[in-house]
């Protein structure tokens, strides 16, 4: 029997089952015109039998009839309604989609919008972006609450902060994240189309630089997704969770970020932006094949931007491109949609000292990452008949060809003594005495490859229905670059623990991990409840024995609530009130470079005999030691949070509370061992070295490893607040802010070397202290936006004047005593220290001494910016937008504890914009 | 022929300038759009600051919307320039911020962009006019050669102003208010070390106490305006308005916790009458401007922190001008032969004093102008017009006092050099010729595309030398 | 109604900013300044003739000099003051009376300054001659370390024997004033290196008109450095043990080392190159034992950041001012703040450079002026214990004059000799 006759016998068995009992089930789907995404919490009201429902997660409602035919409305705020009437209920399922009302009036939506979801999404779409002007992702963060305009800082990596404060110094001044706080900046992940863009691979670094060198500030390893290489011009929408992610996402600390890329027919597109730092050019096409409804989207974007206009020689350039095919195919059982896509981005650091300027000093960094990417998928989507609804199968390959080069003219201020062999053990050195010419190269090839199976089911019921999921997902992260390469004679700089090293020997690192969740609906009298409660399970299959985490599953719940109360129209507009609470755990597997670090290399003179006329001589004794951690853990977050959304005729109010405690952040800290060694007479002989006077030394050297160090705890409160646009003058304010409270804290103790000399020997060669992080700090800030975003459709002009306040930023350095809490000596022991200790001859310098002014709060007051942004339409095809950043500040000057008055200054950050739409 | 080419609009541009009553600047709506490259070559250098040779180009789109009851107008314009030649300063807009500049004694070029956008609306019901427009100039420029400043300038321009129609004339009051920032940094890239940076103040003067003490400055400054305008409603007969500016501008130094250095005090009166008819108007234009400089004395510092001692009234610079203007035209806009001449006669009275008067600049000369504009148009498609202009400035009587150096200081040697050649210019006899030459060609009914060049040549008969000035300028009218 | 509103609006606008805050200006009237001196207890006052006091403005940088004391009329601002009289001594011998103050405030109508004199008494020992402490360039432009060096030289008309004689480097910075407790700059110099010549007394003996040279690393630093010179027949090198693999310092076993007594740095010791200390000798009576043990000096004083005072400590050594052989400021001139010696050891400053990290300072030294030649050809430099009068700044190094060796990162040679960098030797 052909597909059309089972076809035909089974509707027909349908039909005839549902006259029996005289009730007639009508289901459909409501989508916004706008998107085409499904839309929950749409009300769907039979209108002659007053029976209503509420859509759920995935648009879908049900709703059962007492006779045909029936008229049904579906409303739901900023939207159009729709009224239709149902006749019969053979058709399949009835879809309607809403236009946003905002789309009738011309209206723009150009500010995030608080979608009072289930996981905290904040949802940006394309307007929102071009109004923005963009010149990188970490533009767009201004929106979310909480963050302020930041100029755009090309000279380092940026790394996204949720819910943070971010690194703040004494003198309350913010700085990019310190290394030891950057696992919320890793544990966001970025989802672009439904596939992971993983970071785990990357190890573009120079193991122990000093931090002053250019590649230092580059180094984006182990700090997540360097936000300066997304271009914004094809994406369609972003959506930021922040709250308590579905059991879908995992291998994360804070957040999620989703991006989705335009799909469909689109016009051409060419954007050219201009401001102080970098000129930016884009251009994209989306067009049908023949008259199907299967796509082709192409986009390309170049941006080359100077860190500092004077400086020629130090510049970041971006190249992306991008081709994406969305294939979609019916067939009678649901709907296939294949999508596939191929993605090149390259983005070139470069900076070099001016020849000309220093009299031939050569001193280049040059840091090219050229990745490709392809991403493939499909997703069916079931017809109404079978309980299974969906199945999402996507996978994506991203392979980098990634080279740094340093080429530095190095010149020893001193003479400097450098090993000459990487193997251990008693060997000779050799002076380095003129300039040289070091060539550094650390070639990486990271390969990602990510697989994810979804599935998700829908079992309707009148009071309750289940929206179950599964899937399971699959990671693995390789290097097969050759690592770093470099002439153990002309080294980078004369003090250097390591040695040249591959990649490829480390072994690839592959994560596993299935999730289970259930979405139950309960609608009862007008209030509907939707539970999610859900199972991420995660584990490093692969992982050498010798590892904690070898065997080792870590689960974390994910629970959340939404409560709808029932709507009613205070007033004559309609009031709907959701809260929200939930509670989750999220896990984040550490990286490559966390799980297999380099080893580090020990060398101790054990001669120096400089003699300028005979032949001079320098012994060193190597130890290498393995810097890996076995015990490294996953950093664990636990997060809580609540939610309130109030909508009342059009304005919008959103306050969130959240709290969220990870105490098992990664950081690289140092351990002490004792070394011994000989120490010859370096007074001039002709003798053998065995028969050189000599004495053995012991001395404490450290070895930095990674570890579980840190405190992250964030707590805050969040609000956003729109209104609904004032005809008069076509103005909506939206104002939205953040009390932020975040704690950075060492969670282990610290071994720190004192600096103190006693008769000529360092007191750090025979004693370390085991001290509380001296680092600690707790920030706290608050700061609202006030934005008017008047639009006036006559002349197609939108100006949006955005009144950003910070009212407070304090920061407190957490005490601490300065006495160690054990300290290990020169026989490696390690001992408690006791009040005796404390008057010890040479042990009592391991006390330091700490002001207490230092750990006073300093508090940095108002600080008020006024930024105007204006975009205006020429013509059809041209619209000119122009931005200018603190065109007005206000910074009172305030005076601290200490008497001084601070007087404070800020500069304009301006641009300009053209894109042509054909 | 776009109203802005017509002379007569020129006598009345102070009344006109009051937002309320722009809207009779033009009878028409018209929006341009245009590219225009400028090149300006003055070996005389007569401002050491702002150096021998510009060079510009200018992508800027205005329009002038008129509606049944408003006017609206909105202007944006991008420059990308190249200054050579820049001698003892580091600052932009040093016509602005004179005399505290930040200079060095190396110089070279400076690379800047520049970005302009504004507009205003102004509405007319029955007998009130009112309006109001903002204009935003962001500035920045730097070198690219040691010691390389960049700065950035921010400027502000909001005015209001409202009018009540009596008989046949509008009389109104006018408010402008200016805020004006300038952050300079200035970086060393040469690993050898820096060069000093001294502070100017007035006169081939420098701060010594803090030369070299602090690179990095800003400027910010509040400057205000009330007018009162008379327009005719008409657009013949009497206009005049009367307006009055104060402000102040600080300089502070960022690397000593942005120590206020000087300030200065600026306070102008000026006067613009005329009397305007169809083919004839006379104009008077009267200023007195007075700006003064105020240095503050610091003791001993504790840390950072500098107790202030004194404030002294160390600088002056007065000017007084006064211009008398004739014009007489034949033909309107939208005639196909317009011609109109102007003559004028000006006196300008201008004396700088420093440290009252032992160094003293003062120089009174006479300008004489004469103008002539003509414009054709054959056919309705093409419209040639032309234009000459000839000015002779001729000094009565100059005088420059530079007492209180001392010579073992190099910088303050070469400064005073540097006023000496500019005295020696200005304080002569010079003359200047202007030619221009504008195409017009009417594609469609709307669209105009225009082409204008214009040469400018100014010969200082001290030492001969001559200054050039050419642009041309493409644009799209419709 | 709109319309009034937004005449209301303009006028607001106009009102508001109308009133611009007006600054006290402080008119340009000279101010009386009355001067008390105080005369070392020897002198009788009667006897002190020719007075004379001259004010130098630190904001403008005028001079301006007056001999009548009594009334003295300056303009308000900052002001150093040095005064000068001649005096004869109870024992018939004429004399020379100096006073300074440094940082004197004259602001209001009338401004009170008390000045102590004292009596300037020549040296019989040995001066320094010479500090070169800037350093070279590597003909890439970065800085070289390692060829500074101090000479010293016998003015006197006798043997001078180094042994025994200490160079120090004082502890505070002549560009940062803090004031701190206890103080004792008018009693002692607080110094962090002590580094003293050995020797049993006789070892090291100079004769008049010799040059002792002491050098950082006493080795051909040619080949280090192409720009450098030679300083392998220096007399004597400061070295210190050190057991890092990046910083070690060279000993040159054919120069004899200072016996080091203390020094503030765990690595190896240099000369502060932007030039910020006072250097000096002095000749220490007691041995090194009791003198580390019983001259330490341990003072308080208050670090005042945005960040909030932090009372600070810092331990360092004195020597008294009794012991100090001669001692000469150095310091720049944008940043000079104050002496940190007492005035009658040394009341002036030179420099190399104008500015912090002058890049003109590189291949530069301070050299004492000479006074005058003697018939025998033996040179008599000038020592008024007044650097500012006694040095000439910003001078080509003696020995790379002697050596023809590069006087800038590109290259080029020395071509003078120079006797004290000004005054060519025939």
């Amino acid at each position: 029997m052909s597909l059309s006759h089972r076809f035909i016998l089974f509707s027909t068995l349908f039909t005839t089952l549902l006259q029996a009992n005289a009730v007639i089930k009508i289901n459909g789907v409501t989508t916004d015109a706008s998107t085409g995404e499904p839309m929950q919490y749409a009300s769907v009201k039979i209108i002659t039998e007053g029976k209503a429902t509420i859509t759920d997660g995935e648009g879908r409602w049900h709703l059962e009839a007492a006779s045909l035919p029936c008229r049904i409305s579906v409303t739901y705020i900023g939207y159009q309604s729709v009224d239709t009437a149902i006749t019969d209920n053979r058709a399949q399922q009835i879809s309607i989609a809403l236009k946003p009302t905002s789309l009738t009036t011309g209206d723009v939506v150009i500010t995030a919008q608080e979608k009072g979801g289930m996981h905290g999404e904040i949802k940006i779409d394309r307007n929102a972006m071009a109004h923005l002007q963009p010149t990188s992702f970490a533009d767009l963060l201004e929106l979310l609450p909480g963050n302020m305009a930041k100029d755009p800082e090309m000279g380092h990596a940026n790394s996204i902060t949720l819910r943070e404060t971010g690194t703040v110094t004494a003198l309350g001044a913010k700085t990019e994240l310190s290394d030891d706080y950057t696992t919320g900046a890793m544990g966001t992940a970025f989802i672009v189309d439904g596939a992971l863009l993983s970071t785990d691979s990357d190890m573009q670094s120079i193991t122990g630089i000093n931090s002053s060198d250019a590649s230092a500030k580059r180094n984006s390893v182990n700090k997540g997704i360097d936000m300066r290489s997304i271009s914004t011009d094809n994406i369609e929408s972003v959506e930021v969770q922040r709250g308590i992610p579905s059991a879908e996402y995992g291998n994360i600390t804070s957040g999620i970020v989703k991006i989705n890329r335009r799909k469909g027919s689109t016009p051409f597109t060419a954007r050219f932006k201009a401001d102080r730092f970098s000129k930016l050019f884009s251009a994209g096409k989306g067009f049908n094949i023949g008259q199907s409804d299967k796509m082709i989207n192409i986009d390309a974007g170049y941006l080359d931007s100077k860190i500092d206009p004077r400086d020629s020689h130090e510049n970041f350039q971006r190249v992306n491109a991008s081709i994406r095919a969305n294939l979609p195919l019916n067939c009678n059982y649901g709907l296939w949609k294949w999508h596939t896509s191929i993605d090149y981005n390259a983005t070139i650091d470069a900076a070099k000292a001016d020849p000309d300027l220093n009299e031939n000093k050569i001193d280049i960094f040059k840091s090219s990452k050229h990745n490709f990417g392809w991403q493939g998928g499909f997703n069916f989507i079931a017809g109404t008949q079978s309980w299974l609804r969906t199945l999402d199968f996507d996978a994506s390959i991203r392979y980098g060809l990634n080279r740094l080069e340093r080429h530095k003219l190095v010149a020893p201020a001193r003479a400097a003594a450098v090993p000459v062999t990487s193997e251990p053990g008693v060997h000779d050195g050799k002076y380095l005495m003129r300039e040289y010419i070091a060539d550094y190269i650390v070639d990486g090839k990271p390969l990602d490859i990510f697989m994810k199976l979804k599935s998700t089911a829908y079992f309707p019921g009148s009071v309750i229905s289940h929206s179950p999921m599964a899937g399971a997902e699959y990671t693995m992260a390789k290097n097969l670059g050759d690592g770093q390469i470099f002439e153990l004679l002309r080294p980078l700089s004369a003090s250097w623990p390591t040695r040249p090293r591959k990649y490829s020997d480390i072994p690839a690192m592959q994560l596993l991990s299935f999730f289970i969740q259930d979405n139950i609906t309960l609608t009862a009298g007008g209030h509907s409840f939707d539970f999610q409660a859900g199972i991420r399970g995660l584990m490093l299959p692969a992982i050498d024995k010798k590892y904690y985490l070898n065997g080792r599953l870590y689960l974390d719940p994910r629970l959340n609530l939404v409560w709808n109360l029932p709507v009613c129209n205070p007033g004559g507009k309609e009031l709907r009130i959701t809260l929200g609470a939930g509670y989750g755990m999220t896990t984040r597997m550490p990286s490559l470079d966390q799980l297999y670090p380099a080893d580090t290399y020990i060398d101790l003179i054990q001669l120096n005999r400089y003699a300028p006329s005979g032949e001079s001589r320098v012994n060193i004794r190597t130890f290498i030691e393995n810097s890996c951690n076995y015990d490294l853990r996953p950093a664990r977050n636990h997060k809580y949070e609540f939610r309130a959304a109030i909508n009342w005729g059009g304005n919008r109010l959103s306050v969130s509370y959240f709290n969220e405690q990870m105490s098992s952040a990664f950081r690289y800290e140092t351990s002490f061992a004792p070394y011994t060694f000989t120490r010859y007479d370096d007074s001039p002989s002709s003798l053998p070295l065995e028969s050189l006077p000599s004495r053995q030394i012991t001395i404490l050297e450290g070895v930095s490893r990674p570890t579980n160090g840190s405190n992250i705890k964030k707590s805050g409160v969040e609000f956003q607040f729109t209104t609904q646009r004032w005809k008069t003058i076509g103005t909506s304010v939206i104002i939205n802010g953040a009390w932020l409270h975040t704690e950075y804290s060492g969670s282990q103790g610290v071994w720190r070397k004192v600096n103190d000399v006693v008769n000529n020997i360092a007191v750090s060669d025979m004693y370390v202290g085991l001290y509380d992080d001296d680092n600690s700090r707790t920030n706290e800030q608050f700061n609202t936006n006030i934005t008017f975003d008047t639009q006036i459709p006559r002349f197609g002009l939108i100006v949006t004047t955005s009144l950003q306040c910070l009212w407070w930023l304090s920061t407190k350095r957490q005490y601490v005593s300065g006495i160690p809490t054990e300290y290990i000596d020169t026989s490696g022991t390690i001992s408690t220290f006791t009040s005796d200790d404390a008057i010890h001859p040479i042990k009592h310098f391991l006390i330091k001494h700490y002001n207490s002014e230092l750990f006073d709060t300093f508090t940095v007051p108002l600080s008020m910016y006024l930024n105007v942004k204006i975009t205006k339409k020429v013509g059809r095809w041209l619209s000119l937008s122009a931005f200018v950043n603190r065109l007005i500040d206000y910074q009172p000057d305030y005076s601290v504890n200490s008497g001084i008055t601070i007087r404070r200054t800020s500069t304009p950050y301006f641009g300009m914009e053209a894109t042509f739409t054909i | 022929m776009s109203a802005a080419d017509s002379c007569m609009w020129q006598l009345s541009s102070q009344p006109l300038s009051n937002p309320a009553m722009t809207q009779w600047q033009s009878p028409s709506s018209e929006s341009v759009v245009g590219v225009e490259y400028l090149h300006d070559k003055n070996d005389a250098r007569p401002i050491a600051a702002e150096g021998s040779e510009y060079s510009g180009w200018h992508g800027n789109a205005n329009t002038y919307i008129k509606l049944h009851d408003a006017t609206v107008w909105g202007n944006a314009c991008y420059t990308n320039y190249t200054r050579r030649g820049v001698l003892y300063n580091e600052t932009l807009h040093p016509q602005m911020v004179y005399p505290y500049l930040s200079a060095d004694t190396v110089g070279g070029s400076l690379y800047g962009e520049c970005y302009r956008f504004g507009g205003g609306y102004a509405s007319l019901i029955d007998k009130w006019a009112w309006g109001i427009s903002a204009d935003y100039v962001a500035e920045t420029g730097y070198r690219d050669i040691d010691p390389r400043p960049e700065s950035i300038t921010g400027n502000l321009h909001i005015k209001a102003g409202g009018a009540y129609k009596i008989r046949n004339y509008y009389i109104g009051i006018g408010g402008n208010y200016e805020h004006y920032t300038q952050s300079l940094d200035i970086d060393f890239k040469s690993e050898s070390g820096k060069e000093k940076i001294y502070q100017l103040t007035g006169l081939g003067s420098h701060y010594k106490r803090f030369s070299g003490a602090s690179e990095n400055s800003f400027y910010s400054g509040n400057l205000w305006s009330i007018s009162t305008d008379i327009y005719p409603h008409t657009g013949n007969g009497f206009s005049s308005s009367l307006s009055y500016q104060s402000g102040k501008i600080t300089k502070s130094l960022d690397d000593l916790n942005n120590l206020p250095l000087a300030s200065i005090n600026i306070s102008a009166i000026n006067l613009s009458t005329a009397w305007i008819n169809k083919c004839w108007g006379i104009g008077f234009y009267t200023a007195y401007s007075k700006r003064s400089g105020l240095e503050n004395l610091f003791g001993l510092p504790v840390g950072d922190n500098y107790p202030l001692i004194a404030t002294m009234e160390m600088y002056s610079h007065r000017n007084i001008s006064a211009r008398l203007t004739g014009i007489w035209q034949h033909g309107t806009c939208s005639s196909p032969f317009y011609i109109s001449t102007r003559f004028s006669a000006a006196y300008n009275d201008d004396r700088e004093e420093y440290d009252n008067a032992t160094r003293l600049r003062s120089i009174r000369k006479c300008d004489i102008n004469a103008n002539i504009f003509l414009s054709q148009a054959f056919n309705d498609k093409w419209r040639i017009s032309a234009c000459a202009d000839c000015t002779l400035s001729i000094p009565t009587s100059s005088s420059l006092i530079l007492s209180g150096r001392n010579d073992s200081d190099r910088v303050e040697r070469e400064l005073i050099e540097a006023e000496k050649h500019r005295f020696d210019l200005l304080g002569n006899k010079y003359y200047e010729w202007f030619f221009m030459l504008k195409l017009n060609r009417r594609l469609t009914q709307k669209l105009t595309a225009s082409i204008a060049a214009n040469f400018r040549q100014t010969v200082y008969s001290a030492n001969d030398i001559s200054a050039s000035k050419f642009g041309i300028f493409v644009s799209v009218i419709f | 109604m709109k319309k009034f509103f937004l005449l209301s609006l303009v006028g607001a606008l106009l009102c508001t900013t109308s009133c611009s805050d007006d600054d006290n200006i402080t008119p340009q009237e000279p101010v009386s300044v009355i001067i008390t001196l105080t005369h070392p207890e020897d002198i009788d006052p009667s006897s002190v003739t020719d007075e004379s006091v001259t004010f130098k403005n630190r904001t403008t940088g005028e001079e301006t000099s007056t001999s009548n004391i009594s009334e003295i009329k300056m303009l308000p601002g900052l002001y150093d003051v040095n005064y000068a009289a001649s005096v004869t001594l109870p024992s018939g011998a004429k004399g020379a009376l100096l006073g300074s103050k440094s940082g004197v405030t004259v602001s209001g109508t009338q401004c009170l300054l008390e000045l102590s004199t004292y009596q300037m008494i020549p040296t019989d020992d040995l001066i320094i001659a010479e500090i070169f402490f800037t350093g070279t360039q590597q003909p890439s432009g970065t800085q070289y370390r390692g060829d500074d060096y101090i000479k010293l030289y016998n003015n006197t008309d006798h043997i001078v024997y180094a042994d025994g004689l200490t160079l120090f480097e004082s502890k505070l910075n002549t560009t940062e004033r803090i004031d701190h407790n206890p103080n004792i700059i008018n009693t002692d110099v607080s110094v962090q290196v002590l580094y003293t010549v050995p020797g049993n007394g006789t070892e090291h003996p100079v004769n008049p008109g010799e040059y002792l040279l002491i050098a950082d690393t006493g080795i051909d630093h040619r080949d280090a450095n192409p720009n450098s010179f030679d300083l392998s027949h220096a007399d004597f090198e400061w070295y210190d043990q050190s057991s890092s693999a990046t910083n070690i310092d060279i000993d040159n076993p054919d120069v004899p080392n200072l016996d080091k007594w203390y020094s503030y740095t765990k690595s190896y010791y240099v000369l502060h190159n932007r030039g910020f200390k006072a250097y000096g000798i002095a000749r220490i009576p007691i041995d090194k034992d009791t003198y580390i043990n019983d001259y330490k000096y341990t003072y308080n004083y208050t670090l005042v950041t945005p960040a909030g005072e932090f009372p600070m400590s810092a331990d360092a050594y004195r020597i008294p001012n009794e012991w100090v052989v001669d001692v000469v400021n150095c310091s720049i001139e944008a940043k000079y703040a104050w002496n940190v010696t007492a005035p009658e050891l040394d009341c002036g400053w030179t420099y190399c450079g104008t500015i912090d990290q002058d890049k003109t300072r590189f291949f530069k030294s301070v050299r004492r002026k000479v006074q005058l030649i003697d018939p025998a050809g033996r040179v008599i430099l000038k020592d008024t214990n007044n650097s500012t009068e006694d040095f000439n700044p910003e001078c080509v190094p003696s020995e790379i004059e002697l050596q023809g060796t590069a006087i800038s990162a590109a290259g080029d040679k020395a071509t003078t000799i120079t006797y004290d960098g000004v005054t060519p030797r025939m």
